[in-house]
């Protein structure tokens, strides 16, 4: 964790001090308030997480179990398969609220091809191709043709389940055999395959998020899109393939939930933008883009999976178990706000002390 | 116009095109089917990006209604009834509407259809825009009771018949509902049975529910009435789950908690489905295992054919209630009776025989 700096550089008193000391006073102020206001971004949650894990602990003697972990981490599993792209795509200063909609349609391709053809290999096919080129489609509005990109994917959030409702006539196709029900029932080494496909998709993002220059370059785009084209970065084409990568992990979402449920239901998916965006910005990420960690993101996951599972095994009542989802996409607005006033507070006192390039600098590295 | 004005208007247009032909390629051939506000799961997402779809929302509902205008007669003798459903997703959807459709053919009415996701405020909206049309009776499933009674109100105002869907709303002219009470104890008499005859009367239950909404306190409440009067039943969970996605992660948790857990009731049948899976991926047979819902969707009534987790439900004649909300607002109309239509569950098991396959039948 990166604990705020000692202030042990900030002593002396007012009345002796040089403008000199005045500025490098400040300076040292604006640098504790960038590091806290960096603690607070990357660490706060993962703090709040322990708290609630060790209050659970304190109450329930199933919550620290291997099959609780297990049944947690199976919950998060989808939702962290789609959170990867999705936090990606608010670092760049993007959104796409359709996922939970792609991952009904994929969901229910799966089915219809599945029921005509008998194949699950095909219909796998189709059901990967169906969320690859939704999201594509999205990313061609959002990026090329500079459309909004709330107003285009909650359009898709509205017309993906519509024509997955139609396609299906909101009947049900089960029945896809043992093979498939591996996918998201099966277990290696006593873990449910889900998480290792999650944690896959989790390393992957990580060196794309953290490693690799396309990471860097969102994050570019996020902060500012237009010094970002001025230094040659795609500004389109990023955002653009990363639609593609979104409806990609919605469709194996949903492939996922199809095969836990054996079966296609039109009822899949729903919400699951939301459960993905309180997960991303619990994390840390500013929905205004540019700055945020994936590690973040994990614990924003964590934070509400065990949320859940906790109420439950405390046999909370059910309207208290909403207001507790509803105090946790509090909490992490509340975050952002603190986060952001500390960053301009941060950025005022450097400017007073003719610092700002260097904080400037600091806040750009995050 | 700038060239991206102009790729900007070239590719509103051709989205309104495909809005258009979706819209022609997904209407009834025989009725009109307008959704003056589109389906949307987002919940509690802030005022900025709900406000957003709403022009979207309305281009495509205007191309829904111009392209089903286009090819389909106007209705009769009869006119329109708008029928404020709440998730047009849900399984029992088809079979009721399609109950709704045919008895609308037979006396001369077009069934304009709402998809609000259980959003009062968008099935106010779409109640609202019905009566600015002149429809004959709008039949709503009241999501807010307190809401429901003031769009009642100013619908009777305009001269519009108002029909109760579920549950009766102050000031309406009619209702079709269903005998949730009678569903409930009837369900929970055949859980105490299996619970008696298997279990030793004694049970560890949980329940999936939908607490805000009066059915799903009646049909759950009245079934634990009878449980807890006739064995020696415990409720050890109580999680809100309607659907299958729901319920099958909030029943693996409650297993954790409780794994002999033995019963699960789910408030609404779709949630039986999640909730077998999660008994299957836990390694727990069936044989020691009673699921049960109400409504009387296919895959709940195909499982309790096939055996399995799912032993019993509380299913409703789909096609029966999506009539009566048809003749419910043309009795009304003509002074006839009946205007209160009150519909009772039937209980069906593995052993029920002709009524189940009767229901299933209900969905071909």
């Amino acid at each position: 964790m990166n604990w705020p700096a000692s202030s042990s550089n900030v002593g002396g008193t007012s009345a002796t001090t040089s403008p000199r000391l005045r500025r490098r006073r400040s300076t040292s102020q604006a640098e504790r308030r960038r590091r806290l206001a960096t603690w607070v971004q990357q660490n706060g949650v993962l703090f709040a997480l322990l708290l609630m894990g060790a209050f659970f602990v304190s109450r329930s003697d199933r919550f620290l179990t291997r099959g609780n972990i297990n049944i947690v981490l199976l919950q998060v599993a989808v939702t962290g398969i789609i959170a990867v792209p999705a936090g990606l795509l608010i670092l760049a200063g993007y959104v796409d609220l359709s996922v939970g909609s792609v991952m009904v349609l994929s969901s229910v391709a799966f089915g219809q091809v599945f029921k005509s053809s008998g194949s699950v290999t095909v219909a796998i096919v189709v059901a990967v191709l169906v969320g690859v080129a939704w999201g594509l489609t999205s990313g061609f509005f959002v990026s090329f043709l500079s459309f909004s990109p709330i107003v285009v994917t909650l359009g898709g959030l509205a017309a993906a389940r519509g024509i997955a409702q139609v396609w299906s006539q909101s009947i049900t196709v089960s029945g896809f055999g043992d093979a498939f029900g591996k996918l998201g029932t099966g277990r290696w080494f006593d873990t449910p395959i889900p998480i290792y496909v999650a944690a896959t998709v989790l390393l992957m993002g990580f060196y794309a998020w953290n490693q690799s220059t396309a990471g860097r370059h969102l994050a570019a785009i996020g902060s500012d899109e237009v010094a970002a084209r001025a230094m040659g970065i795609r500004t389109k084409l990023l955002p653009f393939l990363l639609y593609g990568l979104s409806g990609l992990a919605a469709a194996i979402g949903g492939l996922i939930v199809t095969s836990q449920l054996d079966g296609a239901s039109v009822s899949i998916g729903q919400g699951e933008e939301l459960t993905v965006l309180t997960a991303v910005l619990l994390g840390g990420v500013s929905f205004k883009g540019g700055r945020g960690s994936l590690l973040g993101v994990l614990s924003g996951l964590l934070f509400l999976g065990s949320l859940r599972n906790g109420l439950i095994l405390l046999k909370v009542g059910t309207f208290w178990q909403q207001v507790a989802v509803g105090a946790a996409l509090f909490f992490a607005a509340a975050l952002d706000v603190l986060y952001q006033r500390l960053e301009r507070v941060a950025l005022e006192k450097a400017s007073d002390s003719d610092d700002v390039d260097h904080v400037t600098e600091a806040l750009g590295a995050n | 116009m700038t060239l991206r004005s102009r790729r900007e208007m070239l590719a509103m247009s051709a989205g309104l095109a495909g809005a258009v032909v979706l819209a022609a390629c997904g209407s009834d051939k025989k009725t009109t089917v307008t959704t003056p506000s589109s389906s949307s799961t987002v919940g509690t997402a802030s005022a900025a990006a709900t406000t957003a779809p709403a022009a979207a929302t309305t281009t495509a509902a205007a191309a829904t209604t111009a392209a089903a205008a286009s090819s389909v007669p106007p209705a009769k003798a009869g006119g329109q009834i708008g029928f404020a459903w709440t998730d047009t997703a849900i399984e029992v959807y088809r079979p009721l509407i399609a109950g709704a459709k045919e008895e609308g053919k037979a006396r001369g009415y077009q069934i304009l259809e709402s998809n609000n996701g259980g959003d009062v405020a968008k099935q106010l909206a779409d109640v609202s825009t019905w009566v600015g049309q002149g429809v004959t009776g709008v039949v709503m499933l009241p999501i807010d009771p307190a809401a429901t009674k003031n769009a009642a109100k100013e619908a009777k105002a305009k001269g519009v018949i108002v029909v109760g869907y579920s549950d009766k709303i102050d000031g309406e002219d009619g209702s079709t509902t269903f005998n949730h009470v009678q569903g409930g104890k009837g369900l929970g008499e055949n859980a105490a049975k299996w619970i008696n005859d298997n279990l030793s009367g004694k049970a560890k239950i949980g329940l999936l529910v939908i607490d805000e909404m009066q059915v799903g306190r009646d049909r759950i409440n009245s079934a634990m009435d009878v449980i807890t009067a006739k064995t020696k039943s415990t409720v050890v969970g109580r999680v809100k789950a309607v659907s299958a996605a729901e319920a099958l992660p909030a029943v693996q948790t409650m297993l954790q908690a409780n794994p002999d857990m033995n019963v699960v009731l789910c408030v609404a049948d779709d949630g039986c489905s999640g909730a077998s899976q999660a008994y299957k991926a836990a390694g727990i047979d069936a044989k020691g295992v009673y699921i049960a819902g109400w409504d009387g969707g296919l895959s709940a009534l195909k499982s309790i054919k096939d055996g399995g987790y799912v032993k019993a439900g509380g299913a409703l004649d789909l096609k029966e209630v999506g009539r009566s909300v048809v003749y419910v607002v043309d009795n009304i109309k003509n002074g006839k009776e009946p205007k209160d239509k009150l519909h009772d569950y039937v209980i069906v098991d593995a052993n029920s025989g002709k009524p189940l396959d009767d229901l299933i039948a209900a969905f071909a």
